[in-house]
C-alpha cells in the first residue's frame, strides 16, 4: 500500500504538478546564506532570493570555475553559500575546483545542479547531465541529495543549508507530480518507504522523478499479484544502509531506478552496500552508457527504458 | 640579503632536501615578497591566499618565524602526519586555503574580500596565469571593484621552460590593465620597494596587481634563473654548497 503520509492523489492522473527547481528556489529564499549564479538565475529560480537579499546574491557570468572559487571564498564568512547552474556545467565543468577548494577545504558550499537527467529534453545531450551523481558521491566530505518533488526540494534545500558541509543538490527541468505534501515528514539521510505490500517480492529503490514512476510500477505490479516495497532513496550519500539492507532481506530482489548512467550512480551505491551486507540479485533501470539527445522528456524516458512499464519489465524478467 | 631572508632560504633548501622531494627554485625567488608582506605590510585581520601552493616550504618557514607553526615541525615536511607537501587549509595557522593545482586562489581571495574587514592578498606565480580560472576571477574582480591585491611572482619560468617558450604572457601588465586592474611592476627582491608598492595597491580603489620581477632560485648560485629547479632535489654536494652560500 502507498505510504499514507504521501499525497493521496500520488497515483492519480490528476495529481497536482509542481516544479522541483521552484522548490529549491522557494527553499533558498528562506535560507540565511549567500547565493552565486553563473548567468542562469532565471532557470534555477534564484530571483526570489535575489530580490529578497540583493546583498547576498552574486552574479558571476558564464564562469562556472570562478563561481565555485568565489563561493569558497565567501564561505570564509561562516555563512553557507549556494551555487547554481546546470549540472552539465556545475559540477561537470568545475569538478576539480569542487574537489580541491570546496571538499578538501571542507567549506559549506552547496552545489546545485539543475537540468539533470535525460528529462532535460530538447536541449540535447550536452545539457542532459547523466554522470553527476557518480562524480559527486565519490568526493570525501560531500553529501548528495536528489529530491523527488517540489515539497521535498524545499525541505532538502533548507536542510542542507544548515549542515555546515559541502553538499550537492540535484534538480530537473520539467515539472513533476507532487507525490509528497508540505506535511510529509522529511528526513535527510533516511530512505523512505513510499510503498509497501503485505508480502513484497521485490524492493524497488528510486530517486528523483523516478520515484513517481516506481510508485506507478508498484501499483501495476500489485494488480498482477506481485507485492513490492518502494524506497524513496533521496539521500545518495550518506546512503541509508540500514533501511536498504532491511528491505533487501525482506524482498530478496532489488531493482534500482534513476535518470542517470547505471555506472557509478545511485544503483551502484546500493550494489556496494548489498554486495557486502546482503548479496542478492539487483537490476538497474538507468541510462546504459550512452548520451541523450534532443527529444521530449517522455520520448527519452521511453527510448532509454526509464518508464514505469520498464520498471515492471525489470521486475518481471529474471536476472 | 638580510639574515632573516637567508634563514628562510636555508629552511626551504633544508626542508626539501630532508623530504627528498618538494619545490625549491620558485620559493627561493619569493622570499622578499613574503618578507615584505608578513613582516611589514600585513595588519591584523588581513589574509594572504597562497595560490601557487608548491611554494609551501616558503610559506611554512615564514609561518614558523611568525609563531604560527612550531619550527620543529619543519622537519615533518611531506612526511606522514606532517606538514603537507601542498598546503592544506588551516586558518588558525595562517593557511587560508588549500592549494596546489594553481589558478584557484584568486577567485577565493575575491570572495574573502567581500566578507572580511581586512585586506586580502593573493600570491600567484606567472606560469599560473595560464589557468583560465585566473581570468574568470579577474573579470569578476573588476565587476565588484574588489579590494583584492594580487602579487605575481614574475620569474619568467615554469616547469617546461621559460614562460616565453611555454606560453608567452607578455605583456602581463597590459593584460591585467585591460581587465581594469591597476598594475604596478617592481623589483621582487627589494623589500623597501615592495612595501611601498603594496601600500599604494591597498589604497587603490578597485583590484590591484603587483607584478614582482624575481629570479628563480635566488640566493643559490647554481639555481638562479634555472627553470629546472622547479621540483628538483639537490644532491648532497649541491645541498651542502647551497647551505654554505646561504650562511
Amino acid at each position: 500500500m502507498i505510504n499514507k503520509n504521501l499525497n493521496p492523489k500520488a497515483l492519480s492522473p490528476d495529481c497536482e504538478i509542481g516544479s522541483i527547481r521552484a522548490g529549491f528556489g522557494d527553499g533558498l529564499a528562506e535560507c540565511d546564506c549567500f547565493c552565486v549564479s553563473a548567468d542562469l538565475a532565471g532557470s534555477l529560480k534564484l530571483n526570489k532570493f535575489k530580490e529578497k537579499y540583493p546583498d547576498r546574491f552574486y552574479e558571476v557570468g558564464i564562469s562556472e570555475q570562478n563561481m565555485i572559487l568565489f563561493a569558497a571564498g565567501l564561505a570564509s564568512s561562516g555563512k553557507p553559500v549556494f551555487t547554481a547552474s546546470f549540472a552539465a556545467f556545475s559540477p561537470a565543468r568545475n569538478w576539480e575546483l569542487i574537489r580541491t577548494s570546496v571538499c578538501y577545504n571542507d567549506v559549506p558550499v552547496k552545489i546545485v545542479g539543475g537540468h539533470a537527467g535525460l528529462v532535460t529534453g530538447e536541449d540535447g545531450a550536452t545539457h542532459q547531465m547523466l554522470e553527476d551523481i557518480a562524480i559527486m558521491r565519490v568526493l570525501p566530505n560531500m553529501v548528495v541529495e536528489v529530491p523527488c518533488d517540489y515539497y521535498e526540494a524545499v525541505k532538502a534545500t533548507k536542510e542542507i543549508s544548515l549542515n555546515g558541509q559541502p553538499s550537492y543538490l540535484r534538480l530537473i527541468r520539467p515539472k513533476t507530480k507532487n507525490i509528497t505534501t508540505a506535511e510529509t515528514e522529511y528526513c535527510f539521510g533516511r530512505a523512505d518507504v513510499f510503498y509497501e505490500s503485505k508480502d513484497p517480492q521485490v524492493l524497488i529503490i528510486a530517486c528523483g522523478h523516478m520515484v513517481e514512476k516506481a510508485l506507478q510500477a508498484a501499483d501495476k505490479l500489485e494488480k498482477q499479484g506481485i507485492g513490492s516495497v518502494v524506497l524513496n532513496n533521496h539521500t545518495i550519500k550518506p546512503m541509508d544502509e540500514e533501511t536498504i539492507v532491511k528491505y533487501a532481506q525482506k524482498c530478496q530482489r532489488v531493482v534500482c531506478c534513476e535518470d542517470h548512467q547505471v555506472a557509478g550512480g545511485m544503483g551502484s551505491a546500493v550494489a556496494e552496500i548489498l554486495s557486502e551486507k546482503h548479496p542478492c540479485p539487483i537490476k538497474f533501470v538507468g541510462v546504459k552508457d550512452s548520451y541523450g539527445e534532443s527529444a521530449s522528456a517522455d520520448e527519452l524516458v521511453k527510448k532509454h527504458q526509464l518508464g514505469s512499464d520498464d520498471i515492471v519489465e525489470a521486475v518481471l524478467t529474471k536476472n | 640579503m638580510n639574515n632573516l631572508a637567508k634563514e628562510i632560504r636555508r629552511d626551504i633548501v633544508e626542508m626539501c632536501f630532508q623530504a627528498k622531494s618538494g619545490h625549491i627554485g620558485g620559493p627561493l625567488g619569493s622570499v622578499e615578497i613574503y618578507l615584505a608582506l608578513y613582516f611589514h605590510a600585513l595588519k591584523e585581520g588581513d589574509k594572504v591566499v597562497v595560490s601557487n601552493g608548491h611554494y609551501s616550504a616558503l610559506l611554512y618557514s615564514v609561518l614558523s618565524k611568525k609563531g604560527l607553526i612550531d619550527p620543529v615541525e619543519l622537519k615533518t615536511f611531506r612526511k606522514l602526519n606532517g606538514l603537507q607537501g601542498h598546503p592544506k587549509k588551516d586558518v588558525s595557522r595562517g593557511i587560508e586555503t588549500s592549494s596546489g593545482p594553481v589558478g584557484e586562489g584568486l577567485g577565493q581571495a575575491i570572495g574573502m574580500a567581500e566578507v572580511i574587514n581586512g585586506q586580502v592578498f593573493c600570491l600567484m606565480g606567472d606560469g599560473e596565469q595560464g589557468e583560465g580560472s585566473v581570468w574568470e576571477a579577474c573579470l569578476l574582480a573588476s565587476k565588484l571593484d574588489s579590494s583584492v591585491v594580487a602579487i605575481i611572482d614574475r620569474n619568467s619560468c615554469q616547469i617546461e621552460g621559460s614562460t616565453k617558450d611555454v606560453l608567452p604572457l607578455d605583456s602581463l601588465k597590459k593584460k591585467y590593465q585591460s581587465f581594469n586592474w591597476k598594475v604596478w611592476q617592481v623589483d621582487g627582491h627589494n623589500i623597501k620597494k615592495l612595501v611601498k608598492v603594496i601600500k599604494l595597491a591597498k589604497k587603490h580603489q578597485g583590484p590591484a596587481c603587483i607584478i614582482a620581477n624575481t629570479v628563480m632560485g635566488k640566493g643559490v648560485s647554481f639555481m638562479e634563473k634555472d627553470y629546472r629547479w622547479h621540483g628538483q632535489i639537490p644532491s648532497l654536494e649541491q645541498y651542502q654548497q647551497a647551505i654554505k652560500e646561504l650562511s
